[in-house]
């Protein structure tokens, strides 16, 4: 699997001008906004969206075809891409801190641990859910195909949502409540449930993969 | 080393049904027109279709029961595939090393200089000979016991391809070693195979000893009266031409003797390839 993650990491070095304007936009971002939810948030999505790419990358002129005849098995393979996806998006996610937490220092802005914390949980979900759809989405249709398929899951997903979040305020219930109640009063208890749930459902993803991979003829 | 038994596999519009042997110490051809099924037949060998029927055995094992450590023991060339084109060379080397235990960091650098092969340039930036050079050059740089290569000299021009088949002479000078190559370059197989597949719509149609091949094997011409007088006991094919006809037999010497008027040429393995598949049997 270090292979592999060798040749993910050469990939992405060739993505400097993406890093690059990443860079700027959350400087941008955490000099503008007080709350650096966002910047935090959005840079680990781009870390995650990030394994995709690799995989367009290994997919470039039937390139997959050739991957598959080296030493590596599909398993390993697909093991690698969620291995790879956690700790970029992870490492994303810590420098877009590093930087949110020290503009709100030169500015002069406290940012709460706790609300910290909450930001990064959310985004674990977040991250895991991209993850997890992505990943046999793009296994299975190939990189050209499959921009359309995940277009199409992130829409159902966002409707689905939209749809709850309607139903919930229909019934009486106060979303912003929720949130509050989940992401500050019983933040530990929320923190532990949302990384169990992204773990099972990386897990069900990867089997899916694993099963799309082995089955996939070239 | 490698065993092919009535291998098949549906397609709509064709079918393969291939069996096959390399042995260890033999540089095996598997030679056909484009579309013949060459390359269904390696990736059939390196498990990267399901076959339907039919047994496959590398290392004595069934591809899908080949671990990492015995990939290790194949250096493979795909036509139409290969390294992604976003890495360079440089990329290459890390990550090589990472998968292979026996590989030759410092030989595999001094073979790229050799092949005037650049480290830093992205491989999509790459010429198709300067891609092929490239695999080739994994391929042998770990010191794989199976070479698979289909088409390794396609798009490489005559010193390139000379170069090339230098190296793999080199490279089998090594006991243990064995080769399966594909190419559609006939004079690249004949001073190189030890024996020739010759496969058509799917179906091997000819196995032999290129030495046999090439001193039995003649192509024989004649005017009409000749052909109706002949004995076609020992004729593998043959061709209505405007002249007459001319026959394929693997019995060159037979007709020589018997048949002093006739024009007996040697054949070339295009030649053998165009009569196998264009003549009637």
């Amino acid at each position: 699997m270090k292979a592999m993650l060798i040749k993910d990491v050469n990939l992405l070095k060739g993505q400097k001008q993406f890093f690059g304007a990443l860079l700027v936009m959350i400087i941008i971002f955490s000099g503008m906004q007080s709350d650096p939810t966002f910047s935090i948030t959005y840079t680990t999505l781009m870390f995650a969206i990030l394994t995709m790419t690799t995989m367009s990358y290994d997919d470039f002129e039937n390139g997959m075809c050739y991957l598959l005849t080296l030493p590596v098995s599909r398993r390993e393979y697909v093991t690698e891409k969620y291995v790879f996806g956690v700790l970029s998006s992870l490492c994303g996610c810590t420098g877009a801190s590093f930087v949110a937490v020290s503009a709100g220092y030169i500015k002069g802005i406290a940012y709460p641990w706790e609300e910290w914390t909450a930001t990064v949980v959310s985004c674990m979900l977040l991250l895991a859910l991209v993850l997890a759809v992505t990943t046999p989405i793009q296994l299975k249709f190939g990189s050209e195909k499959s921009r359309m398929a995940v277009f199409g899951v992130f829409a159902f997903g966002s409707l689905a949502v939209f749809v709850i979040v309607k139903l919930c305020q229909a019934a009486g219930i106060d979303m912003d409540e929720v949130m509050k109640s989940a992401l500050i009063e019983n933040l530990t208890t929320t923190a532990w449930g949302i990384c169990i749930t992204a773990a099972i459902v990386l897990a069900v993803s990867w089997l899916i993969s694993v099963r799309i991979l082995e089955k996939r003829e070239f | 080393m490698l065993r092919l038994e009535n291998v098949r596999k549906q397609y709509k519009g064709f079918g393969l049904d291939c069996s096959l042997e390399v042995r260890e110490g033999f540089v095996t051809g598997l030679v056909g027109k484009n579309g013949a099924g060459k390359s269904t037949t390696f990736k059939a060998i390196l498990g990267l279709i399901h076959v339907d029927n039919g047994d496959i055995q590398v290392f004595g094992k069934h591809p899908k029961e080949l671990l990492p450590g015995d990939r290790e023991r194949m250096g493979v060339v795909l036509a139409d595939s290969g390294f992604s084109g976003y890495l360079t060379v440089n990329n290459l080397i890390p990550m090589l090393d990472r998968l292979y235990t026996k590989f030759k960091r410092e030989e595999f650098i001094r073979k790229c200089s050799e092949f005037e092969i650049p480290l830093n340039k992205k491989l999509k930036e790459f010429s198709t000979g300067m891609k092929r050079k490239l695999q080739v050059i994994a391929a042998i740089s770990h010191e794989a016991e199976l070479l698979i290569l289909d088409e390794p000299t396609a798009g490489l021009d005559v010193l390139a391809r000379d170069e090339l088949l230098c190296l793999l002479r080199e490279y089998m000078e090594t006991e243990g070693r064995a080769v399966l190559i594909s190419s559609h370059i006939s004079g690249d197989l004949e001073g190189f195979c030890d024996d020739i597949y010759m496969i058509d719509d799917g179906r091997i149609i000819l196995h032999e000893e290129t030495d046999v091949l090439l001193s039995d094997y003649g192509l024989l011409k004649m005017t009409d009266e000749q052909y109706h007088a002949l004995d076609k006991s020992y004729i593998l094919r043959h061709k209505k031409e405007e002249f007459g006809y001319s026959c394929l037999t693997d019995q060159k010497q037979f007709y020589q003797e018997n048949y002093p008027g006739l024009v007996i040429e040697r054949g070339s393995i295009d030649e053998l390839i165009m009569m196998m598949i264009r003549g009637e049997k």
